[in-house]
């Protein structure tokens, strides 16, 4: 076998390159990270993540993926694995084939292509990476000992330490590539060590399914994340399972390339390798930060932040969110907290096409696992801090030791002033990766520190707007209603008790809770949207309420109201220039973009 | 025997605490520990009660006298640890005497104190030797992680009866045995793999227990002594959620029943008295095996608004099983005259008591902070509360030891938000000692523990299964079950489905 010394330089040079390009071009910071499990310093989370096949590369990647919320260390921390998965997977390459470096260089370069695309997926992109690195370690280790003639026995167990660190696709590709390397090279590949794999991976996860773990049937055989989780969803599955199969891959182009050693051009491979590359980034380019998934995940840790005017201005810079396609519930819940937040909601709210009506204004119906950690956000800044709880502790019960649960539960606990519980879940958070000085600001502010990020104005703020007085919970137009009853200065929850009415066509409820005293509006001022409500329940109802002459509506809004009224007799199978032209009015919405009328509902 | 203990406690007393100090100050009070082991009575085979101080005092020494026998604990960062064979040995040799602590600390200023000794009787009435829970976040819509699990009281190990995650993360619960037996054990799962699954004579098979003649699968259960009776409640439930932070949670019916299921003959059985307009529920079988006591509030109509007086009353009817008849229902205790609710009654093993949990509304009182146990003496019919079991939290979910000696009581004490398990001792004559909470390795176990002790029952021994079997009978198709012909009750209105036709 030839084996080269390595030359570090090209590959620092590489690494160098890579990461720039990750930095720069990818962006690995992953949004939604602060909503998944976090990594925890315990004996307890390293046995429960280990108990099942894959456990172990998926307990080192949760390491890992702590990292992604930190551009910089995301990308030096991923960027690394990927190198030396890429580096392992060719020297397997070289050590199997002695092929040319060329091979060597393509063995190299797909891994980090795949993965470039793989990282564009906003949910879960890391997990896998893990488990193919230990692969291709075990592969080499594999070759290493293939010298000795006692390796036969070995491979076995490898097979079977493959299958419990990796998981079961990983078992299977262990056994391809014994296959593969024994085809291509016979002299250097033991057939009672192939077979013996090839029997490992036939029947042990069966075994493992029927006597030995009480998991599922899925996990034992070909889950790629078998840790039940709720929030893994695969959008690019096939590409992650794709990343698996290189190896074997690698071997086959090997053997392609030295059949092809007729063909003159020899660098057929490297254009092969830089079409791959160049799909690759086209790919991830094409997804980077323009999917409104991720744009949502995105609004979410700005408004963690209270980073109110990127949301604004970014909904404001890219129009096409604003298209039918584009459409996402939370990029819509986001950006009404925004305006709400920056007291524009009456102002703007119809700028964005509001087409899951009082559902994306509240997205707790229906009550999923995603929504619990937004719907906290939205409480803590309308001011009801039970609500915001209870939505924390659901959080954290479907997102355990989630950065974003266990803050939230805390913060929320200290705002209550249950400050022997926030002081539980103080404890039980310090033991997360990466906690420390978030841990160590609120046990100060628990000894009465005013030293601390978090304010006592924030906490006072929302103590002052939370109602005394007990109900049921639940309504969120109604809990609303209750903060706004408990502090009619609250002009966050008056805008969203307005919006609510409004988008849920309740224009008599509207003006009730104007003419009523219960929202704050200047009657001489009417916001934009509040003088078209006011025009457009004039118009349909003949009994209007007393009082509401005293709404100043300016004479542009009637006019124009009346050119819409006009507009809709004389285009009555012409909607589309209806909805153009007033795109940005409450009547659009009334009559096109409430889910009663246009049937959308959030599934 | 005897020279291998003095072996053990010489030994105990090499590794103690062999820091030197002088104390500066005797005081006439009880040290404060976590957590409070003081002044109870304690079973002879429990496992070692650990526990520390506050972490602004350390814990300098520790010496436990036990007649003649002094014992030194090992003391580190303010925690007493006892060496498990040393414990062991210690209540051995002296059953029924009564250990005295002596707890040395020094405060933050270093002043040495010596502290009043507190006191442990180590009764002979030994507590069974396991006990069976769901361990479940402080989520209420929603869950993940969840399991049932078993954990020795003679020493600190847990093991799971069946984990979730094997069953596509299905909601478990209402786990219960047969008279504390653990070859006999029922558990509802829902949502994913729904049904009822039961260990009955050493098979394990999962039911359809909703059937025409009841409003819903079988919630709340209660085994017959003799195996395979269960009566169950059938169950509308919902829940809200209390903007008064203190208040938290309010589970409640709009309509229930009681139905009987038969293990052996897989069908399901209920009378008219048990599926009237009222609502039956929270079944309790006497261990006479005759006698099924059960809670009944009147016919729901409207919103009741918080349910402040709607309460729950305690009744009973018998059965006969070889005629399969019911007798007349006969009210035990009626709520207005307690001027309360009264729940989860548990009558214990000898049948001369009914331990019930007494609110101030409904029946689901886990978060209910004024909810107490009671104790209701069927011979006196006195009834009365039970200071020693009790605290300004909640406590519910109680329930018997196989010798009724012992009882176990979910409380949320002191957090208001996580429920433990407390054990008390009880004489037989309606006295509970102190109780106290149930003893981990590490007495820091409870500071980060954000899980709640769910619905904790006592049992003789190991459940005889693995959770792969479990996992396999929940993974399985649900047997329905028969629904006795004899009956025709529509479940919702209490009237006779023949005669509606």
């Amino acid at each position: 076998m030839i084996r080269k010394p390595i030359c570090w330089i090209p590959v620092a040079v590489s690494y160098a390159v890579l990461a720039l390009f990750v930095y720069f071009v990818i962006n690995p910071l992953c949004y939604n990270i602060f909503q998944q499990p976090a990594f925890v310093l315990t004996a307890d989370f390293f046995c429960s993540k280990i108990k099942v096949p894959g456990g172990l590369s998926e307990y080192l990647q949760t390491f890992i993926d702590q990292f992604t919320m930190f551009r910089f260390w995301g990308t030096l921390f991923l960027v690394a694995e990927v190198f030396l998965t890429a580096f392992l997977t060719a020297r397997y390459v070289r050590r199997i084939t002695d092929s040319n470096p060329f091979v060597s260089m393509l063995a190299f370069i797909l891994p980090v292509a795949i993965s470039i695309v793989a990282w564009t997926d906003v949910k879960y992109p890391f997990a896998i990476n893990m488990q193919v690195m230990l692969l291709a370690a075990a592969l080499n280790l594999q070759q290493i000992l293939s010298k000795y003639d006692w390796s036969k026995f070995v491979t076995p167990l490898l097979a079977i330490a493959i299958y419990h660190a990796c998981g079961p696709v990983a078992l299977y590709t262990f056994a391809l590539c014994e296959i593969v390397g024994y085809f291509l090279n016979p002299d250097r590949k033991n057939l009672i060590s192939v077979a013996s794999v090839v029997v490992v991976a036939a029947l042990w996860p069966v075994l493992v399914y029927k006597f030995m773990l009480p998991i599922k049937l899925n996990a034992a055989l070909y889950d790629m994340r078998p840790q039940e989780q709720l929030y893994v969803t695969f959008d690019l599955t096939i590409v992650l399972y794709l990343l698996f199969l290189y190896i074997p891959a690698m071997l086959l182009l090997t053997e392609f390339y030295e059949r092809a050693k007729t063909v003159k051009n020899k660098n057929l491979l490297t254009l092969i390798s830089v079409v791959v590359i160049v799909i690759s980034t086209c790919l991830g380019q094409n997804y980077r930060d323009n999917r409104p998934e991720r744009i949502g995940f995105k609004f979410g840790v700005a408004a963690y932040n209270q980073d109110w005017n990127s949301i604004i201005s970014f909904v404001k810079n890219n129009e096409w969110l604003k298209e039918y396609q584009n459409y996402h519930q939370m990029i819509n819940f986001y950006y009404d907290m925004a305006l709400a937040a920056k007291g524009q909601l009456q102002d703007k709210m119809f700028s964005y096409p509001q087409r899951l009506g009082i559902n994306a204004l509240f997205v707790d119906e229906p009550l999923a696992t995603v929504v619990c950690q937004p719907m906290t956000v939205l409480w803590n800044n309308i001011g009801f801090a039970t609500n915001a709880l209870h939505y924390a502790f659901e959080s954290q019960t479907t997102y355990e030791n989630s950065h974003y649960a266990m803050k939230d539960v805390i913060d929320n606990l200290l705002i209550i002033g249950d400050y022997n519980n926030a002081q539980k879940y103080l404890e039980k958070y310090s033991k997360v990766m990466l906690s420390k000085k978030y841990v160590d600001d609120r046990i100060k502010y628990l000894y009465g520190s005013h030293d601390t990020e978090f304010k006592s104005e924030y906490v006072n703020g929302i103590r002052k707007n939370h109602p005394r007085k007990d109900f049921y919970m639940g309504n969120s137009q109604y809990d609303v209603l209750e903060i706004v009853l408990a502090n009619k200065d609250n002009t966050m929850a008056s805008q969203y008790l307005l919006a609510s009415t409004l988008l849920q066509n309740d224009l008599e409820l509207f003006l009730s809770l104007i003419l009523e005293g219960y929202c704050k509006v200047n009657y001489n001022g009417l916001p934009r949207a509040y003088q078209e409500a006011v025009v457009l329940y004039k118009s349909i109802n003949k009994n209007v309420m007393p009082g509401i002459e005293k709404l100043h509506i300016q004479s542009y809004v009637i006019d124009q109201f009346k050119l819409f009224q006009k507009d809709i007799s004389q285009n009555r199978n012409n909607t589309r220039y209806i909805k153009e032209k007033y795109a940005n009015t409450y009547w659009k919405y009334y009559f096109f973009d409430n889910p009663k009328v246009s049937g959308i509902y959030f599934e | 025997m005897k020279s291998y203990l003095y072996f053990l406690l010489l030994l105990s007393l090499l590794v103690a605490c062999s820091s030197s100090f002088d104390v500066s100050d005797e005081v006439n009070y009880k040290p404060v520990i976590y957590p409070d082991y003081t002044d109870i009575v304690i079973p002879v085979n429990i496992a070692p009660l650990n526990f520390k101080v506050d972490g602004k005092t350390d814990l300098l020494a520790v010496e436990v006298k036990a007649g003649a026998d002094v014992v030194s604990l090992k003391c580190r960062k303010g925690k007493a640890v006892w060496n498990n064979r040393q414990w062991r040995s210690l209540l051995n040799a002296h059953v029924g005497d009564t250990l005295f602590y002596t707890v040395t600390m020094s405060d933050s200023a270093g002043k040495v104190v010596q502290f009043a000794p507190f006191w442990q009787v180590v009764s002979p009435d030994s507590i069974d030797s396991h006990i069976a829970y769901r361990l479940i976040n402080t989520g209420y819509v929603l869950w993940d992680k969840m399991g049932i699990y078993e954990r020795c009281l003679e020493n600190f190990n847990q093991k799971p009866i069946i984990e979730n995650q094997s069953v596509d993360i299905a909601c478990m619960n209402c786990h219960s045995f047969s008279a504390q037996n653990p070859n006999t054990m029922l558990l509802h799962t829902r949502k994913f793999n729904g049904g009822t699954t039961i260990l009955y004579d050493g098979k394990l098979q999962k039911f359809n227990t909703k059937t025409n003649i009841s409003m819903s699968a079988g919630v709340y259960p209660s085994w017959n002594p003799n195996g395979y009776l269960i009566a169950m409640s059938t169950n509308l439930i919902s829940q809200q959620f209390h903007n008064d932070y203190g208040k938290r949670i309010y589970v409640s019916d709009s309509k229930s029943d009681i139905v009987l299921l038969n293990v052996k003959t897989q069908t399901l059985t209920t009378c008219p008295q048990l599926s009237t307009k009222d609502l039956e529920n929270l079944p309790a079988w006497a261990p006479d095996g005759r006698t099924l006591y059960y809670t009944s509030a009147p016919e729901r109509k409207g919103d009741k608004g918080y349910d402040v007086g709607y309460w729950y009353s305690l009744l009973r009817i018998t059965y006969d099983e070889a005629t399969n008849s019911w007798g007349t229902a006969d009210t035990v205790l009626r709520a207005k005259d307690l001027g309360g609710s009264i729940t989860f009654p548990k009558v214990s093993p000898n049948g001369r008591y009914i331990a019930f949990t007494f609110a101030n509304r409904g029946y689901f009182t886990p978060f209910n902070r004024e909810a107490d146990i009671y104790l209701l003496d069927l011979h006196t019919m006195q009834i009365a509360p039970q200071p020693n079991v009790n605290s300004d939290c909640s406590e519910s979910n109680h329930g018997w030891s196989h010798n009724g000696h012992w009882l176990v009581v979910g409380s949320k004490w002191p957090d208001g938000v996580f429920t433990k398990p407390y054990f008390a001792h009880f004489d037989g004559n309606g006295n509970f000692s102190k109780r106290f909470l149930l003893p981990q390795e590490d007495p820091d176990f409870y500071d980060d523990f954000t899980l709640n002790y769910n619905n904790t029952d006592f049992i003789t021994g190991e459940v005889p299964t693995t959770p792969i079997q479990w996992r396999d009978a929940i993974k399985a198709d649900p047997i329905p079950v028969k629904a006795d012909p004899s009956v025709d009750i529509d479940a919702l209105s209490g009237a006779t489905m023949k005669a509606e036709k």
